[in-house]
């Protein structure tokens, strides 16, 4: 297993900074790709971040109320070893056929 | 996850014009059979900004509702008419209809749980969806009002003040309307003059909800840091009063902005609408 770190976004509009509100996954807690994670406000507005990745969640940084900028950690996840290597560098496409295709065996259970 | 999405800006002459309005139809996944909901949003803000970004389409959408958003006139991907007609109130509210109909909405129909429209709105939305819900009573089925008003912020701010700062920079004495304007100029997406032409709509057609109740259910919803959320028992006594089943929610620690994104918001929102 690794672990990878994931920063605070780029919010775009010149945005450098975020509030934390609320937290909708824990450590320990398995997470799909584009699951919501948190939702953070900035100056501008409330938003719900997705997450980037399919993972079980290690640490998440930063309590409701508390500031994080830009950059800064905002969540570590663990996956298996032979996945870490290539996140961030292949654009991937195919997490939704995954998605459909395990729906599917679901409802034949 | 995310569903099917289409978005045309919306081309259908209403009342001999074209409103020039950006529709985004959403399609579920898995579809649970109910009726489409239409999402309005805010002054100044965007469908992207209210429904997208916050998580509510994606959890709509996770409930197997078929979401419709509009962009208002002058905000997020709409045009911005230069007509001040365009921007009415009244006519926004028979744009939305022709919208909604567009959209595939049909009259409710007892027992068809398919048949006609659930509305969420927020703050100015709110004012709308009231309103729309009042006067479209064969159509929509249930609304969900966030931030809501019982009177109107926009009626009381004061447009010379405003053109005179974007002008020449005399500064604002009215906080409300200085806080307006700059929420207004925050976002790139805005054609503030667009913005100035809606707000000076809005002051020639005030909301006044005691002039036309909804008779259908509603769930009203506010920050307990929202100001607005003081009006929660006004409008829910005015529901109440002409028949409607009303229900309150109130998100601990929440104000006007932040509100959006609430989980609790989300979910009570997602359970009132699927019945």
């Amino acid at each position: 297993m690794a672990e990878i770190s994931f920063p605070l976004p780029d919010l775009g509009e010149g945005l450098i900074e975020a509030t934390v509100l609320e937290w909708l996954v824990s450590p320990g807690e398995q997470v799909e790709r584009n699951q919501s994670l948190v939702e953070v406000e900035t100056t501008k507005s409330a938003v719900e971040l997705p997450s980037p990745q399919a993972g079980r969640v290690v640490r998440i940084h930063g309590r409701p109320g508390d500031k994080i900028n830009v950059g800064e950690p905002l969540i570590v996840f663990e996956v298996p070893d032979n996945t870490a290597g290539i996140v961030g560098t292949v654009p991937h496409e195919d997490a939704p056929k995954r998605r459909v295709r395990l729906s599917a065996v679901l409802d034949e259970d | 996850m995310s569903g099917r999405h289409t978005g045309e800006l919306h081309s259908h002459t209403v009342e001999g014009t074209d409103p020039q309005l950006y529709v985004g139809v959403h399609e579920p996944q898995a579809d649970a059979g109910l009726r489409p909901v239409l999402l309005l949003h805010g002054f100044s803000s965007s469908s992207k900004l209210n429904w997208e970004d916050s998580g509510w389409v994606k959890s709509l959408l996770d409930a197997g509702r078929r979401v419709v958003t509009v962009d208002l006139p002058g905000h997020g991907r709409s045009g911005a008419p230069e007509d001040m007609d365009s921007y009415a109130p009244s006519r926004i509210r028979a744009d939305l209809l022709q919208i909604a109909v567009d959209a595939g909405a049909r009259p409710l129909r007892d027992g068809d749980p398919s048949s006609g429209l659930d509305v969420i709105g927020y703050s100015l939305g709110s004012r709308l969806a009231w309103e729309f819900g009042a006067t479209q009573h064969e159509l929509i089925h249930r609304l969900v009002l966030g931030g809501p008003n019982v009177a109107d912020p926009l009626a009381e701010f004061d447009l010379v003040a405003a053109q005179r700062y974007l002008a020449d920079g005399t500064p604002i004495a009215d906080a409300s309307t200085a806080w307006l304007l700059r929420m207004a100029q925050g976002l790139p997406s805005n054609n503030i003059f667009a913005l100035l032409s809606l707000v000076e709509a809005i002051k020639s057609e005030p909301f006044d909800p005691a002039e036309a109740v909804p008779h259908m259910p509603m769930l009203l919803v506010a920050g307990e840091n929202d100001e607005r959320a003081a009006s929660l028992p006004e409008l829910a006594g005015l529901g109440t009063k002409a028949g409607a089943m009303v229900e309150q929610l109130v998100l601990p620690g929440r104000n006007h902005t932040n509100a959006v994104t609430s989980r609790a918001f989300k979910q009570a929102a997602v359970s009132f609408l699927g019945v």
